[in-house]
């Protein structure tokens, strides 16, 4: 997966190596690598070392998008908490918009991957895709898009619309 | 992979995502809600997650345009601000939809033998004598419904949220004669007892006194609210902090204060907030005496200079405190003049220096005391402060 770096700067040259959970390996930059924050705490622990990093919870396919996430963001400064909140759901960049036309699985596996390894733009991204896929729909809307069984009886469903009518006040 | 796989955790993710627009403007506001609103309605898990960010700021909502809130969110779950403007607030939006007693057999909002107002067809009415209540002027109605509204604000929280850190209850008395404490009502108080919480702050003054006159009884917790709280107190479970404002001495002394025990093990900070009337300057003895219990060793602080050492200790109520690290007693500017007759002797040149200074404001300061109750320039503050432990 990795590109060779044209920089001379050797820390930008250092590899690190990761399994997806079939066990395929896979090489990357370690800034690139160091994105999730999972692998930069743990590769701070063991220090230098050539042993491959077992990812068990992130499959083959979305860990190449993952690592394509933070390949193309490698030169982000990933924005703090605070600046990140300022953004809203509606301005997601082309290329950002592009990466996530995926589908849902793949979509929802991207979420826990990058929850898992803590790459919290990535998240974000995820997250702001999925609520902007539920902006604006009906209860029964969001059900069918995203195929979910209604569980409610039919009186925890008036209580809880009853109860929180007020939020339809315009 | 289907979104049902979704931890409760990511699904918040998501759903804060609603909330990312920094304008902030109503419209947006209202968007979020009815997103969410939305959400809370799709399944079960969804409505858990949706309910606590769909409630989350609502009764900051309410009192917007009021004095400062206290900086943490945490201590402020349930901030329930009883008074006029708020129930005004209420009342205008006439899109609120209450449950009607008509509609909902288990939600009798006339349980109880004191309640004579109630809601029908989603408008708020006196149900005793209907004609009569619609020729009251709107502040008049008010005050009668204010018993009926808090119940049902009590009621939609309580289905809505299920963790409350700080409970502050700012109370007024609707009537002379009629004393709530609505918290303490069986429905709310085996609820309140039976949830995560670390804070109760009980205060009740009296708005009503800013231009009228009142007789300085009514401004303390009657015998009734008295034995609530006691109540209350004693069905808690692990109270961490504990607020208590006017309440009168003799029954904080003799009924208040034992209830403490049931807290012992858990409460670390306990404030007594006016317990001082000013025709009760003989029972600061008798208080002193009892708080003299409490910690040990005791000192006691006055604008931040130690004033009165206390070395003498047997454990309050034969029982420890072994988390208590904070006492504060607080009374308010207007009842200084006599208090510090009784023990503060070395402090009466900067008394009277203060006392003059003030005392055009004393009037006033009934109302004061009410409208910036946590104003520590309008009060003494003394503060004892456990240096070691059990």
């Amino acid at each position: 997966m990795a590109t060779g770096s044209t920089s001379t700067n050797i820390s930008e040259l250092k590899k690190i190596k990761l399994t997806s959970s079939e066990g395929t390996e896979f090489v990357v930059d370690k800034d690139v690598g160091e994105k999730s924050i999972l692998l930069k705490n743990m590769l701070e622990d063991v220090g230098e070392n050539d042993m491959a990093i077992p990812l068990p919870n992130v499959t083959g396919p979305i860990l190449t998008k993952v690592i394509e996430y933070c390949t193309h963001h490698r030169d982000d400064f990933f924005i703090s908490q605070d600046d990140d909140n300022k953004k809203t759901s509606d301005d997601i960049d082309e290329w950002d918009s592009e990466f996530c036309k995926v589908d849902q699985g793949t979509l929802f596996e991207l979420i826990l991957a990058a929850n898992y390894l803590d790459i919290k733009p990535l998240l974000d991204l995820t997250c702001k895709t999925v609520a902007n896929m539920i902006k604006g729909k009906s209860p029964e809307e969001i059900r069918k898009t995203f195929n979910i069984a209604n569980d409610f009886t039919p009186e925890e469903e008036i209580q809880v619309k009853r109860e929180n009518e007020w939020c339809e006040e315009r | 992979m289907s979104i049902e796989k979704l931890s409760s955790d990511i699904l918040q993710e998501i759903f804060s995502q609603f909330d990312k627009d920094p304008s902030k403007t109503r419209k947006h506001v209202v968007r979020e809600r009815r997103d969410l609103h939305s959400c809370a309605l799709v399944n079960r898990q969804w409505c858990e997650v949706a309910i606590p960010l769909l409630w989350r700021r609502t009764f900051f909502q309410l009192r917007e345009s009021y004095s400062p809130i206290p900086p943490n969110p945490k201590l402020i779950d349930a901030y329930f601000y009883l008074e006029e403007w708020c129930l005004r607030r209420v009342q205008r939006r006439s899109r609120y939809e209450y449950p009607s007693s008509e509609d909902s057999s288990d939600d009798n909002l006339l349980d109880y033998d004191d309640d004579n107002s109630g809601f029908y067809n989603n408008k708020l009415v006196n149900v005793h004598n209907e004609q009569q209540f619609t020729k009251l002027s709107l502040k008049k109605r008010i005050k009668l419904l204010t018993p009926a509204v808090t119940r049902i604000l009590l009621r939609i929280f309580m289905r809505n949220s299920t963790v409350i850190n700080t409970l502050h209850c700012c109370g007024e008395r609707v009537e002379h004669d009629e004393d709530y404490l609505i918290i303490a009502e069986p429905e709310f108080a085996e609820f309140f007892s039976s949830v995560r919480k670390e804070d109760i702050d009980f205060s009740f003054f009296h708005r009503r006194g800013r231009n009228k006159p009142i007789a300085p009884t009514s401004w303390y917790l009657s015998s009734y609210e008295v034995k609530n709280i006691t109540t209350l107190i004693e069905s808690q479970k692990n109270l961490k902090n504990l607020i208590i404002r006017y309440c009168e001495i003799t029954d904080l002394v003799n009924h208040v204060m034992p209830s403490f025990k049931s807290q012992a093990n858990t409460l670390r900070r306990l404030i007594l907030h006016n317990v001082l009337e000013r025709l009760h300057v003989f029972y600061y003895r008798e208080f002193m005496l009892a708080k003299q219990k409490i910690i040990q060793p005791i000192k006691f602080w006055y604008n931040n200079r130690k004033i009165m050492p206390c070395s003498d200790v047997v454990p309050w109520l034969e029982v420890s405190f072994p988390e208590l690290d904070q006492f504060q007693f607080i009374q308010h500017a207007d009842f200084r003049e006599q208090w510090h007759q009784w023990s503060f002797e070395s402090l009466e040149k900067d008394e009277r220096e203060d006392s003059e200074s003030e005392e055009s404001e004393s009037e006033e300061s009934e109302s004061e005391s009410n409208e910036n109750e946590s104003s520590a320039s309008e009060s003494n503050e003394m503060t004892t402060t456990r240096t070691s432990r059990y």
